[in-house]
């Protein structure tokens, strides 16, 4: 059966020489892949897995979504003590990390980890947009595409596209699923492009970072419904370049976003004297706060850069994207796997 | 677009904010050692027209002074660093870096001094330059001299009087002269002066012309955008 040969190249834990090139930081973690340093070579691809839904209710879960902003050695960390650990329990933040990236707007690999988990990104998203709502009354964008009523309706489309992908895994008829996949591609196609515009307002307009980051979320998961839906299809190529056209929208939107440019707008507002030490005080305050914000968007940048890189591998194998994913949508135990490249080649 | 350029692209983008936070915390500090020195300065140059009627006279020339002094060599090491630091990023920056490294013209901020005033009448002889320093005028109409001169009489009154009477006019005249410079505030303007020119000139975030931190943000900028264009 396919599905157990897609079993024999995943695994649920980390192998010791990757852990110790990730405890040494000769590889690193970016996005789904774990990578060597010198060389920028794979040393590993990350998928997401069914189990991720059992941290939704979780309270922790608070946690892991805070824990976003821990940045790469804490993901790094995570990894090196062993993905198969994560569901037996909470030991520490540095596992949380990773769930949390999982959960993410951007998630893990492609998004196959069910409608609880892909609902859990979109509302994280709409609860981001409503804590902001006063912020959308405040801009000078004043464009109908930023009213509050029509991103909420978007942001049901999305919903509803996402149940729509879900849904095809159960349908008994694969012509019809994959109908329903192509439908969910070309919507989430559409609502891609229609938040990529409101980031792109927000930013041009108002420079309002924080308003533009749901959106880049809503991007992100819009992208992230359209390489699942063209994946299930089996369409490689097509979902290799929807996630590439994805990574260059979300760079062209955020790739020239760093800590600086949050913190000029910071100290713009704290009008402090230039040059003294209560400047000096609300400069630090400002880089504080605005590290984890950038190192988020680079989080999403990379999630969304390195979705697709391990389609290739696994076809030189003569696995299917589809097989894949079912296989990560069966697993059981890891809420999130690992497939060495070596496996595929 | 391949994940592999991401990776460079975000190597650039952290270059950028580790060169522009850089800059930040260097202007900083190189504005404290400057003000510091400036703050010596308008306690023993200061005259009491300078901050009466004209501190950005003072403060302007004076705090540009010492900029121009500590700022030009930091600059030059801080693009050096900067460079060292790109080009490690990729071989392919090694040309850039370069460029940066020879990015050394700033356009540095240089107010006009203003004139300098003649010297007092002495009050008493041997003890005018103390006073003197402080409270000299020139001969102008301004009304603007009108307190001063007073001043200035009160002091001269003294004259008069035996040196003994002249010391005495002389301590009070200090005194006066203190109490306006200090406790009323006067020096204070100066300093203000001074703070709107590092605000404006040398630390600005926008206006024309561009202060020179502005100036170097552009330098790290432009290097940053030819960067990130070679990784597309």
């Amino acid at each position: 059966m396919i599905i157990a040969d897609v079993g024999n190249v995943l695994l649920r834990e980390v192998p010791n020489h990757l852990a110790a090139g990730l405890e040494s930081g000769a590889l690193n973690l970016f996005g789904s892949v774990i990578r060597d340093v010198s060389t920028g070579q794979i040393a590993g691809f990350l998928q997401e897995a069914a189990p991720l839904v059992n941290f939704i209710p979780n309270p922790a879960l608070a946690v892991a979504e805070l824990a976003l902003s821990a940045g790469q050695l804490v993901q790094n960390e995570f990894v090196r003590k062993g993905l198969a650990r994560v569901e037996e329990g909470i030991e520490g933040l540095s596992q949380l990390t990773t769930v949390g990236l999982g959960l993410s707007a951007a998630g893990i690999g492609v998004s196959v980890a069910g409608f609880a988990v892909l609902a859990h990104r979109i509302s994280r998203v709409e609860k981001s947009v409503h804590g902001l709502a006063d912020r959308v009354d405040l801009l000078a964008t004043k464009i109908d595409q930023v009213r509050q009523d029509l991103i909420d309706a978007d942001l049901a489309e999305l919903k509803a596209l996402a149940k729509a992908l879900d849904e095809g895994w159960s349908l008994a008829n694969a012509e019809r699923a994959e109908r329903q996949w192509h439908d969910v591609a070309k919507g989430a196609l559409s609502q891609q492009a229609r938040f990529e515009s409101r980031a792109e307002h927000v930013l041009r307009d108002d420079r309002d970072f924080l308003l533009a980051d749901p959106m880049f979320d809503a991007v992100a998961f819009a992208n992230s419904l359209r390489v699942a839906a063209l994946a299930a299809c089996n369409e490689s190529n097509a979902a290799h370049e929807a996630a590439a056209d994805g990574a260059k929208t979300i760079e062209r939107l955020t790739g020239n976003i760093g800590v600086v440019d949050l913190v000029r707008v910071s100290l713009s507002e704290a009008k402090v004297d230039v040059g003294t030490a209560a400047w000096d005080e609300a400069f630090l305050a400002a880089k504080e706060q605005a590290a984890p914000k950038v190192q988020q968007m680079r989080q999403r940048e990379a999630a969304i850069a390195t979705r697709t890189a391990s389609l290739a591998a696994l076809e030189r194998q003569g696995i299917s994207p589809r097989d894949w994913l079912a296989a990560a949508r069966a697993e059981q135990e890891a809420p999130i796997l690992l497939m060495l490249p070596q496996a595929a080649v | 677009m391949s994940w592999q350029m991401v990776v460079r692209r975000q190597a650039v983008i952290s270059w950028r904010d580790e060169q522009l936070l850089g800059a930040y915390t260097l202007f900083s500090a190189k504005v404290q050692e400057a003000r510091s020195a400036f703050e010596q300065r308008l306690l023993e140059d200061a005259r009491l027209y300078d901050t009466v009627w004209d501190p950005a006279g003072f403060a302007e020339p004076h705090i540009d002074a010492e900029l121009r002094k500590i700022l030009p060599k930091a600059l030059a090491d801080f693009l050096d660093d900067a460079a060292t630091s790109l080009a490690k990023i990729a071989p392919e920056f090694t040309e850039l870096s370069d460029a940066l490294r020879r990015s050394h013209m700033f356009n540095l901020p240089q107010a006009p001094q203003a004139e300098t005033a003649e010297p007092a009448k002495a009050v008493a002889k041997g003890q005018a330059n103390s006073i003197s320093d402080k409270m000299a005028l020139p001969d102008a109409a301004d009304q603007r001299w009108e307190i001063t001169k007073r001043v200035e009489k009160l002091v001269e009154s003294a004259g008069g009087y035996g040196a003994k009477g002249a010391e005495m006019v002389q301590k009070q005249a200090d005194v006066f002269v203190e109490i306006l410079q200090d406790k009323v505030g006067l020096r204070e303007r100066v300093r203000i002066a001074a703070q709107k020119r590092i605000a404006s000139h040398w630390m600005g975030e926008s206006g024309d012309p561009r202060s020179v931190l502005l100036q170097l943000f552009r330098i790290i900028d432009g290097t940053t955008e030819t960067a990130r264009m070679t990784t597309l």
